[in-house]
């Protein structure tokens, strides 16, 4: 199994008290991985750590083997890192295809082909393509912001609580999207609270708690080691 | 006043218009990439004024062939604009880049001063004097030409923001920058790219003003002023929004003018700024991004 993504260590910390202690993973080639815990288990922090949004305090995050360290987002990104946040952050004043656009670092054909399974992933986002972002529902909001994730072509796919505010109808439909852009595409590590949407996505995960990893393993054998209910326990 | 008076009226109106409109545009671009007003604005318009000035005397061109020149020539000037007055204080509050922005608008008035002299200079025509005869109709070449001019200019940003790459890459960053750099946009360069963007379309104003208004240091206070009201009345983050506020502010200047007098004109034109924000706070045009129910 060859490795796509290792923390070693990691620590954030904001003024400093850590939000995130001493955590270390791996995700392999196209593994798909939940991280699961509480609100404030330091889950969105971990990923924003990864892409370069926040720093870190103490350890190292390397992808390909490689250090990340002192290496800002829009050059992680260009590595092939790519990161839909909580709440989705699509660029509400420009039009859907257009979001797309704006991380396709490829030729023009590359562009278009990219755009064409991205359009067949999302039919929806086909429909609305010159229509303003924010005049998306939500659940389309969230097919678009994982859409022009996917446009970079990503060797990781970070997921920041894909499924917050859905409708269980549209909590499917994604959850299979994601699914669908898995198969032959990136490893992606998703942040969830819920244990059953985590479990639609990802075979294996880690249970974070008060920002540390207290437990991995499959989903069952996260399910039943008792370590979870206390890691989704509210703060 | 006959018929084709006011015509020819309307059509000045229309031809200072369209130069206040690429004076508005290149402003409310950089408030929206940077979130900080450039004070120096109106003295980049000043300068392309001036810079026309310089080179009609040097070169025995028309001003349209100038154009390409001074446009190229003002870009690098907002590079440099950036690089010393915004990029290094990005994470500063605003009011880092207010002042810094008035003192690079106070050094190019000096220097304007220093060189040119205070007194208003005349800038090239932009496509030689005399009139046009169209059907029964005679246009002065001068508005007709800086209308052109102005239209392609527009055109042409307009299609840069919405039609490339790079322009689609500038409006994510003016929208949300750190989103702009998870997706792999280097977001100071696209910052320094808007200020050249608006410091050409300043300095193509600046020339196509320059022959019928004159250019003198002192105007770039005016002319910012100008182009915040064009942007209030217009709406804030749309081509079309500036355009508008700025044919207003021209229709007033000139037509309104004609008819009453240059302080009434004023007068009432403020007023109507007053009722804009009163009724509609976002501009005539509104804001682009708005809210879901």
């Amino acid at each position: 199994m060859s490795v796509l993504l290792e923390l070693r260590g990691v620590t954030v910390a904001y003024g400093g008290v850590p939000v995130v202690e001493d955590v270390s993973l791996t995700l392999a080639f196209r593994e798909v991985t939940a991280l699961l815990g509480a609100n404030g288990a330091g889950k969105s922090t971990l990923l924003k750590a990864i892409m370069g949004l926040t720093p870190l305090a103490r350890g190292e995050i390397l992808l390909h083997g490689k250090t990340l360290a002192g290496m800002p987002p829009e050059e992680r990104a260009r590595r092939g890192i790519a990161y839909v946040p909580e709440g989705r952050r699509i660029f509400g004043g420009m039009t859907v295809q257009e979001n797309l656009e704006v991380g396709a670092w490829c030729d023009v054909a590359t562009r278009r082909r990219r755009l064409e399974e991205t359009f067949f992933l999302f039919p929806q986002l086909e429909e609305k393509s010159s229509a303003r972002a924010w005049t998306l529902s939500g659940g389309q909001q969230q097919m678009l912001a994982i859409g022009r994730a996917l446009m970079q072509a990503p060797a990781l796919l970070l997921l920041d609580e894909p499924f917050l505010g859905l409708a269980p109808v549209l909590i499917r439909d994604v959850a299979h999207q994601i699914r669908a852009a898995a198969i032959g595409g990136p490893g992606i590590l998703v942040a969830e609270q819920a244990f059953d949407a985590a479990a639609a996505l990802a075979p294996r995960g880690y249970a974070m708690r008060l920002g540390r990893v207290t437990t991995q393993g499959t989903l069952a054998e996260l399910r039943d080691s008792g370590m979870l209910a206390e890691s989704l326990l509210p703060r | 006043m006959d018929a084709l008076t006011l015509v020819q009226l309307l059509l000045n109106a229309a031809a200072l218009g369209a130069a206040y409109a690429l004076v508005a545009l290149g402003f409310v671009l950089v408030i929206n990439a940077t979130g900080a007003v450039n004070f120096a604005h109106g003295d980049l318009v000043m300068s392309g004024g001036f810079l026309s000035v310089a080179l009609a005397g040097a070169l025995p061109v028309p001003g349209i062939v100038l154009l390409p020149l001074v446009a190229a020539l003002m870009a690098i000037l907002g590079l440099a604009l950036s690089a010393a007055a915004y990029l290094p204080l990005r994470s500063r509050p605003p009011v880092a880049v207010f002042i810094s922005t008035i003192a690079v608008g106070v050094m190019l008035q000096n220097s304007a001063n220093a060189i040119f002299g205070a007194a208003p200079r005349g800038g090239p025509p932009l496509a030689g004097d005399g009139a046009l005869s169209l059907g029964g109709l005679t246009l002065d070449r001068q508005s007709a030409a800086m209308i052109a001019a102005a239209v392609v200019l527009l055109a042409a940003t307009q299609i840069l923001l919405t039609h490339t790459q790079i322009g689609k890459r500038m409006r994510a960053t003016a929208q949300d920058p750190e989103m702009a750099r998870a997706l792999g946009v280097r977001t100071g360069r696209m910052i320094a790219l808007t200020f050249a963007l608006a410091a050409a379309l300043a300095g193509a104003a600046g020339l196509l003003l320059g022959n019928r208004y004159f250019v003198t240091p002192a105007e770039g206070g005016s002319l910012m002023l100008k182009a915040y009201i064009a942007v209030v009345i217009g709406g804030w983050g749309r081509i079309g929004g500036a355009v508008i506020g700025a044919l207003l502010i021209a229709l007033f200047e000139s037509v309104v003018a004609a008819f009453l007098s240059q302080p009434i004109a004023e007068a009432v034109l403020y007023a109507v700024l007053l009722i804009v924000l009163f009724v509609r706070p976002g501009g005539i045009l509104g804001e682009v991004e708005g809210r879901r129910a």
